[in-house]
């Protein structure tokens, strides 16, 4: 009804067209549920992850797990985790460059690391154990909860699980940057070996606009915080080295080499969920004072990965949507609402 | 006389927003209550201080402003007092002797609770609804569960556009019968086309300015303009754009400037104060308004005014504004915004200024809203003043087993705390306010200037 010829009835008239451009549930579908399922392994495979490095600290601590042991371990992952990227992006990877820029970064990290481990180790001598403990549980719980589940999934691919935000820039930055400087100082995008942000024009707005990029930065370092406390209740410099660097290659480099082994296939990322559930399991049955624990993980895992998707899809009939001509156009590729 | 044998209303405006502050529902309660006076009634806006300007003002015609003492947290709103206001707000009403108060804006603190007040004393209450809101944004959800609450006790509800009026159906569960639709209108008299600019255009070069005023936010679609603009650059060498207005997303324009090397195509003038938007417009052949969404848009109808042919987004109420021979409508999008430039080049050469003005004078003018407005009054005199146990009722209906109750508590503990207010500060020591003689003066002055 146009608004610059006087209608012949009262303004408060209701014409039949009223309401008549108004959409409810427009563009929802009840989602499939395999794409859940695979969507669920993202989270199940964190919690494997937090799992294995919350073990580690035990079996370091009750020295069950040597010093040499740790370090290969560390080592091995290492190589391990380059070697794939390499197979994913022989390119980028394979070059003396990228190696060698690599390798120094590396060092100078572990060169670090072992300067400060008697600073780390002596760190929270004035504070009790249980402190401590209840601390790296909640940090561990907050990493978790902030984790970026959505990174390793490209938006676009119509696959990707409503419940999990994807968030395309954040994947941008993590994934395609140059070396693996780029991708842990993540919240520096404009950092010059985030390659991928230099080529996209509006990459770097969108990055520093986008909340799940901040859910991302929180996450690590909650993690690195509750590596840092635990390695406080080690005995020697040594361990306390190992043990670190240990969580830096399973919060910081694992995702990342996790985000290419998801491009690359999804059954290498299933293969890789599934070895992590087999890891975190047979680490928690190795303790037999801890069979509670491992009945809790193993139902958390079945709930996470079975019960909560078929839950999600059952809950998805009561979403209710509406939309009119009075919603707020979306424009592809803008850097955010502001008000 | 004519205006006394009609019922005199005495009005009151209440908003956060108002002058000095400049925007359309500034622009909108300034005109209306201008109008109102010379209608006859008395007008008295309320709002909140801006920097020095506090007290009571009188403005043109004898409009009384109160600027209450309160403080303002984030774009000219004020922190929600609860009760505090209540006693001033009282005060106001009856040193007045206001019959009808008239809230405006969803997002203004003051109309909500200003709202609540005048329904606990029993006066009546339209409220206006200027924008727009979502249904699936934090923000949206929660501002409509307040508008849910406020609004399922007042009397009539004016919406500027149809869509407006759908919209905010449906954010407060009214019936649409309790919901009006009175646009927004513009003065015709400050936007008048330059006659002499366009019959340079007809006679000899064949430059086009794509004039663009807006406050450069997301919401107005400056993404979209950034990207629109070097691709319509790049295909007619002859076409120019002015864009004025300031705001977060001016870096996009400017940087977009720079890359595609169009500093001297491109015309940047930062804010532009209202009173100077009229010579920015006549500048331009074409007005460009790439809003995300819009419930009125009052600036294409200004540019229409002022004889320039409107291209714009077609979002929310802007379909309803104008008819489709002055303006050419596009998807959101950066092809079909470059399209719908393209098209209308042709069509901008055509235009007549002059008749283009003559035909938004004759489509929009204030008087007309006032007098629409005050239909509306005279229809909410009428009605009868809801007891509270019917008030509580309504609120009651307002949500499930918990939303519905607590509105109810609210409302119940506001109703206590007007009968304590009473009881500290009795009606009969209340002075009432001398009258402007806004009729007299507003008749006096027709006289001088003839």
């Amino acid at each position: 009804m146009a608004l610059y010829i006087r209608q012949p009835f009262p303004d408060n008239h209701v014409p039949d067209s009223f309401l008549d451009k108004l959409v409810t549930n427009g563009g929802v579908s009840r989602p499939k549920l395999i794409p859940i399922f695979l969507g669920a392994t993202a989270v199940t495979q964190q919690i494997s992850v937090v799992v294995i490095f919350l073990m580690a600290f035990v079996y370091s601590y009750r020295k069950s797990l040597s010093l040499p042991l740790v370090l290969a371990t560390d080592a091995v992952l290492l190589v391990g985790g380059y070697s794939l990227a390499a197979c994913v992006h022989p390119r980028r990877m394979l070059c003396f460059h990228t190696l060698l820029s690599t390798i120094l970064w590396v060092s100078l990290c572990a060169a670090c690391l072992r300067i400060v481990a008697p600073v780390l180790r002596t760190l929270t001598v004035s504070y009790s154990d249980d402190t401590i403990y209840a601390l790296a549980l909640l940090l561990s719980g907050l990493h978790l909860v902030f984790y970026d589940y959505g990174a390793a999934w490209p938006s676009q691919s119509s696959s990707s699980p409503s419940g999990l935000s994807a968030d395309s820039s954040l994947d941008l930055n993590v994934s395609e940057g140059g070396g693996i400087g780029a991708s842990v100082n993540g919240n520096r995008p404009n950092l010059p070996e985030a390659g991928a942000a230099r080529d996209e024009p509006g990459a770097a707005a969108a990055l520093l606009a986008s909340p799940a990029h901040f859910h991302g930065t929180f996450s690590l370092n909650a993690a690195f915080f509750a590596a840092v406390l635990l390695a406080s209740r080690l005995e020697s410099n040594e361990e306390v080295f190992g043990f670190v660097f240990l969580a830096i290659q399973l919060f910081a480099f694992f995702p990342l080499g996790h985000h290419l082994a998801r491009r690359r296939s999804m059954t290498l990322h299933l293969l890789v969920a599934l070895g992590l559930v087999a890891t975190a399991t047979c680490a928690l049955a190795m303790a037999p004072e801890h069979r509670s624990l491992l009945v809790m993980y193993l139902m958390g895992v079945g709930f996470v990965s079975f019960v909560c998707p078929v839950w999600l899809q059952h809950i998805h009939k009561y979403k209710f949507t509406i939309q009119g001509p009075w919603d707020v156009a979306s424009v592809e590729g803008a850097g955010g609402e502001d008000f | 006389m004519e205006v006394e044998a009609r019922p005199r209303h005495a009005v009151c405006m209440v908003c956060d927003f108002f002058y000095p502050s400049m925007g359309g529902v500034e622009m909108h309660i300034w005109s209306l209550a201008q109008c109102l006076l010379k209608l006859g009634h008395k007008v008295v806006v309320v709002t909140h201080s801006y920097d020095n300007r506090k007290g009571v003002r009188y403005m043109q015609n004898g409009l009384k402003v109160y600027y209450c003492p309160l403080l303002t947290f984030y774009d000219q709103d004020v922190w929600p007092t609860l009760f505090a206001f209540f006693p001033l707000f009282r005060h106001i009403l009856i040193r007045e002797r206001i019959s009808i108060v008239h809230t405006h804006q969803a997002t203004s603190v003051m109309s909500i609770e200003c709202t609540l007040y005048a329904r606990t004393m029993g006066y009546k209450v339209v409220y206006t609804d200027h924008s727009l809101f979502g249904f699936a944004d934090a923000g949206s959800i929660h501002i409509n569960q307040v508008m849910r609450f406020i609004l399922s006790d007042v009397d009539h509800c004016i919406c500027v556009s149809n869509t407006c009026r759908e919209n905010l159906a449906l954010r407060a569960r009214l019936h649409p019968i309790l919901l009006s639709t009175i646009p927004n209108a513009v003065d015709p008299d400050k936007f008048t086309p330059d006659l002499g600019q366009h019959r340079r255009l007809s006679t000899g070069g064949d430059r086009i300015n794509v004039v663009m005023i807006s406050r450069l936010v997301y919401r107005k679609g400056i993404d979209l303009v950034a990207r629109v603009i070097p691709m319509v650059c790049a295909r007619f060498p002859h076409v120019h754009f002015i864009v004025g207005g300031d705001g977060n997303k001016k870096l996009l324009i400017e940087e977009m400037r720079e890359r595609h090397q169009l500093q001297d195509r491109v015309e940047m003038l930062g804010r532009v104060p209202h009173s100077d938007v009229r010579d920015v417009l006549v500048r331009g052949h074409i007005f460009l308004n790439c809003s995300l969404t819009e419930s009125f848009c009052i600036a294409i109808l200004e540019a229409a005014s002022c004889g320039l042919f409107v291209v714009s987004t077609c979002v929310g109420g802007v379909p309803e504004v104008l008819p489709p021979s002055m303006i050419k409508f596009a998807d959101p999008t950066v092809e079909s915004l470059a399209a719908a430039i393209e098209a209308a080049l042709p069509l901008a050469k055509e235009v007549a200024p002059a008749e283009f003005h003559r035909r938004v004078r004759h489509m929009y003018n204030w008087m007309e809203v006032a007098r629409r407005t005050e239909t509306v009054y005279h229809h909410v005199r009428e009605a009868s003043t809801p007891t509270l146990m019917e008030r509580l009722r309504r609120y009651n209906t307002v949500g499930g087993a918990v939303a519905g109750w607590l509105c109810c508590f609210a409302v119940s503990v506001m109703y206590l705390a007007w009968r304590v207010i009473e009881w500290i500060w009795p009606r009969e020591d209340i002075e009432l306010a001398h009258e402007f003689p806004s009729t007299r003066y507003i008749h006096d002055n027709g006289k001088r200037k003839k």
